[in-house]
């Protein structure tokens, strides 16, 4: 076999091709892996800016200025501060509850929700969870009917890789391939050079005691409170956001994935061994939004499969996808899709309590203070 | 009729349907040794050749033809 | 797996090793290779599929050979018509049974019957209009004594699923690929830079020019009511660009990839807006399909209908087009859009002009005549136009398209030329006027000849270019339009 090799390389025409070859890829990719390690405006490969950040949640600070990280590291490291512990709600889901935090002081609700949130995410979650021993008593599992969108493609959920592979109980060698796939990032590259053009001062996450800053905070626990230009947003605007939006998750969206469907029913089996009490979130939208999700094909037919799929297995559904079932209108929400934080924390909270007298009372002490 | 025969009428067709007076024609040729002769004005001279030799080719036969020497024999089957 | 992953890359790399360090001199073990690579490809994107591509490849090298055996004319075209049918049923099937459905329940609905007719939820086989396609041709190759079936059924099946073509194209004609496959291919630095060259070609063209104008056009219809008629307009134009330089620049890269294989596949792309009618725009764009057409639908149609002179000329067109229309998808603005371009041949065949070659005379700068440029200008805009019906979601959009075109508004600046427009509109030009003056090559930055001092200019050009696509590419993008035929 030696032999063939040394023939194969030796070969006078294949030499100077692979010489050829080298000098075209070989820089460019180094290039790009050194501009992408030094940079790292994610700081996703340096690990530091991780563990100051967990330092800060450990020790109960909000963390804010949190531009440039990456939301699922971000939301890992959240979850490995409260390992071991018992919470009682675990949130899980996309970006509409990601603002969601505890009602009331005797109540712990870890949030983590992440930004399209994909099927992935919610089992790397589930894994991240079970290998960080969080116990949690209840979990809301909000989901956006795009999550069974094949043609929606978003790879965010890598970053938890290794998890999801775990879940899936495939070889955490896959993980190398994810993690080359970050060094040599070519998207990566560009944010990496965006950083380095940027005339601002970078903004580095820091520690705050504060809910409401300039950019996004996240509280201990994970719960987002967003920055100055969304709660400062005008109505007008707001409004021309949800009826320009038709989010790129619904686009071409005709039917849905099978291979999602399946996994998700794993999430559930997966739930429901841990004995916590299960509820599917439907988080409503803009009502201008709304009425355009309703002539996606993909849209009526996921919301019919998830509220068949809470009946069937016997879930808790809290909330509505319309707005005005909901007794909401456009002036809930920031955007398209977001209800305001209140809002949302209210909407979410009754729904959940709506059995629970005592915890409705606290509720709405907490809520007029 | 002789195939040489048949040869010289078809060249004599080809010549007059692609406006060419200098196009010769041996048995090897073929559409890929005239500029001119390409799926479009292959149906043409099919036109031409059947309306001259008053005979009619099947589907089957005009797309089988490989070179104008297989062209001719089927033209003699068919006189 | 996109051709522009660095997952592929490793498939690919994998499958080079291999092939040229075990495969040297042996049919069996390339052949293989590229067998198992292909399933493999294809499976990962589409595991379920994978049967049903199997058993069309086994069917299909069945028939292959009883026709070929077959004594009489009559059972080779049994053999063969059952092929055809097969190959245009599994097709009619996947891709067009809901599009019936649907149809027929529109239509009863429009004459006040109510159906309760539902579609069904039948999941399109990646690659099924080119595999398809291919199959079908294989018989009618055999029937028509052009080829002899293919006795080794590895061969068969790698022509049938050979990975850098299987998800788009080109559609490669048997007879010319699967003698290559029959004796062992030899590694030479010509073909091994070339496909090199030709993959940065492609990767250039795709990820910065069309992935960078997906979304900006996307923007657009989407929201069609917010843009001037001007806006909407220019998209059409960019849309033409980026479907030249997605699917030219995709084409690219599998020719790339096959070259480096030692394999020449088919072209599909040959400078199309270089062209000065409509007939030859359509000999320039999507050659290996529209190729297909010609020697499957229109010739044999244009045989059936030749006594009727231009009129049976002008039939066969319309109904080859409509074809072309329709093989992109099961929607009536694919079917409307083939008849518009149909029709626009009326005009060259009336006039006698339809197998005219196209002789270019150049200027002292070796640009074309302006007479000359203003009749390729005038092609694009004809299928510009046609956009209008082959981007929308239906006829409804289309019609709601010229309705925002057709007004005033058309009389000012296109809202959407910004700074990123302008220059990708730069790059565009620059790659227009490299083409024309290279146009007798295969691609643009084909180099002519292999020596050291040669390449090196081509070594320079390749940095510049990846530099672009490093920088500027639009790697997030992944809407690849023809992956969904």
């Amino acid at each position: 076999m030696w032999a063939q090799i040394h023939l194969f390389i030796f070969s006078f025409d294949m030499k100077r091709f692979l010489i050829y070859a080298f000098i075209i890829v070989v820089p460019i990719l180094t290039g790009i892996g050194i501009v992408n390690y030094v940079v790292d405006p994610a700081h996703v490969l340096n690990k530091q800016m991780q563990r100051f950040i967990a330092d800060g949640i450990g020790q109960g600070y909000s963390i804010t200025n949190l531009i440039n990280q990456d939301e699922r590291i971000f939301k890992r490291n959240v979850a490995e501060v409260y390992s071991k512990d018992t919470i009682d709600y675990l949130i899980l889901g996309p970006s509409q509850i990601m603002t969601i935090t505890s009602p009331v002081d005797s109540i712990t609700v870890l949030n983590l929700g992440v930004s399209a949130c994909r099927i992935q995410d919610y089992l790397a979650f589930y894994e991240i969870c079970k290998e960080y021993g969080i116990h949690y008593v209840n979990v809301l599992v909000a989901i956006d009917p795009s999550l069974f969108n094949e043609e929606f493609v978003d790879v965010r959920w890598k970053s938890n890789s290794q998890y999801y592979y775990r879940f899936k109980n495939r070889k955490d060698e896959i993980k190398i391939v994810d993690d080359f796939e970050k060094l040599f990032s070519v998207s990566y590259f560009q944010e990496a050079i965006k950083s380095l053009q940027s005339s601002e001062p970078q903004m580095e996450p820091c520690y705050t005691k504060e809910t409401e800053n300039i950019n996004s905070t996240y509280d201990c626990f994970g719960s987002l409170t967003y920055g100055e230009t969304y709660r400062e947003m005008a109505q007008s605007k707001t409004d021309s956001l949800a009826s320009n939006e038709l989010h790129g998750s619904f686009a071409n969206y005709n039917s849905l994935s099978m291979s999602t469907q399946k996994d998700f029913e794993l999430l559930f089996d997966s739930l429901r061994i841990t004995g916590a009490n299960i509820y599917i979130v439907e988080s409503p939208y803009h009502p201008m939004l709304y009425d355009r999700l309703m002539e996606s094909k993909g849209f009526c037919q996921a919301v019919e499969y998830i509220e068949q799929f809470a009946v069937t297995n016997n879930i808790r559904l809290c909330g509505t996808y319309n707005p005005s079932d909901a007794g909401l209108k456009n002036e809930s929400f920031y955007d398209g899709a977001h209800m305001k934080k209140e809002i949302a924390n209210e909407f979410l909270f009754r729904r959940v309590f709506h059995n629970n007298q005592d915890m409705i009372n606290n509720f709405e002490s907490a809520l007029r203070e | 009729m002789e195939k040489n025969q048949i040869l010289a009428e078809v060249q004599e067709i080809f010549r007059e349907v692609l406006d060419n007076e200098e196009i010769v024609l041996a048995n090897e040729t073929n559409a890929d040794d005239i500029e001119e002769w390409d799926s479009l004005t292959h149906i043409q001279l099919i036109v031409a050749i059947e309306k001259h030799f008053k005979i009619k080719f099947t589907s089957l036969e005009i797309l089988s033809w490989k070179n104008v020497g297989e062209m001719i024999d089927c033209i003699k089957s068919k006189i | 797996m996109l051709f522009t992953s660095y997952r592929f890359l490793l498939f690919f790399t994998s499958l080079f090793v291999l092939y040229w360090i075990f495969g040297r001199k042996s049919v069996k073990v390339q052949n293989g290779l590229l067998l198992v690579f292909s399933y493999l490809f294809y499976g990962i994107a589409e595991w379920r599929m994978l049967p049903l591509l199997i058993v069309a490849t086994i069917v299909f090298y069945w028939l292959g050979i009883k026709i070929d055996k077959s004594n009489n004319i009559h059972s080779r075209k049994i053999f063969t018509h059952i092929g055809v049918l097969l190959g245009i049923g599994v097709l009619l099937y996947f891709k067009y049974f809901n599009f019936f459905i649907e149809s027929f329940a529109y239509f009863f609905d429009t004459i006040g019957i109510h159906t309760n007719i539902h579609t069904f939820n039948i999941l399109m086989p990646l690659g099924v209009s080119y595999f398809t396609f291919k199959l079908i041709s294989y018989v009618l190759e055999v029937e028509r004594w052009k080829m002899e079936a293919t006795k080794n059924f590895v061969d068969f099946a790698v022509y049938v699923s050979f990975f850098p073509t299987i998800m788009a194209g080109p559609i490669d004609r048997p007879n010319k690929f699967i003698p290559q496959l029959q004796s062992p291919r030899v590694f030479s630095i010509e073909s091994g830079i070339d496909g090199g060259q030709q993959i940065i070609w492609g990767l250039f063209k795709k990820v910065l020019i069309a992935d960078n104008l997906s979304p900006i056009i996307d923007g657009v219809w989407e929201n069609m009511s917010n843009y001037s008629g001007s806006t909407l307009v220019f998209a059409l134009f960019l849309y033409t660009i980026q479907m030249y330089a997605d699917f030219s620049g995709y084409s690219d890269m599998a020719i790339g990839v096959s070259k480096l294989l030692g394999i020449r596949i088919a072209k599909n792309f040959n400078y199309p807006f270089f062209a000065t009618n409509i007939k030859e725009f359509w000999q320039r764009w999507h050659i290996s399909l529209t190729g297909w057409l010609t020697d499957y639908v229109f010739t044999p149609l244009h045989i059936r209908f030749r006594d009727l002179g231009n009129f049976g000329m002008i039939l066969a067109i319309i109904i080859n087009m409509v074809l072309v229309g329709m093989w992109h998808g099961a929607n009536w603005t694919y079917a409307v859009f083939g008849l518009y371009q149909g029709l626009l041949f009326i005009p060259i065949i009336l006039k006698g002009k339809m197998h005219k070659k196209q002789k270019l005379q150049t200027t002292i700068l070796g640009l074309p005549k302006f007479v000359d440029i203003c009749k390729m200008f005038g092609v694009v805009c004809l299928y510009a136009i046609g956009i209008i019906l082959f981007r929308a979601e239906n006829l409804g959009q289309s019609w709601e398209m010229i309705r925002g075109i057709c007004n005033l508004s058309i009389f000012s600046l296109p809202q959407i030329l910004t700074h990123k427009v302008q220059w990708l509109l730069s790059v565009f030009f620059i790659l227009v006027i490299t083409e024309w003056y290279n146009r007798d090559r295969e691609y643009a930055i084909q180099p002519l000849s292999y020596s050291l001092k040669s390449i090196i200019p081509y070594i320079l050009i390749d940095y510049i270019l990846l530099f672009f696509v490093i920088f500027k590419g639009n790697v997030g993008a992944n809407s690849f339009i023809y992956f969904q035929f």
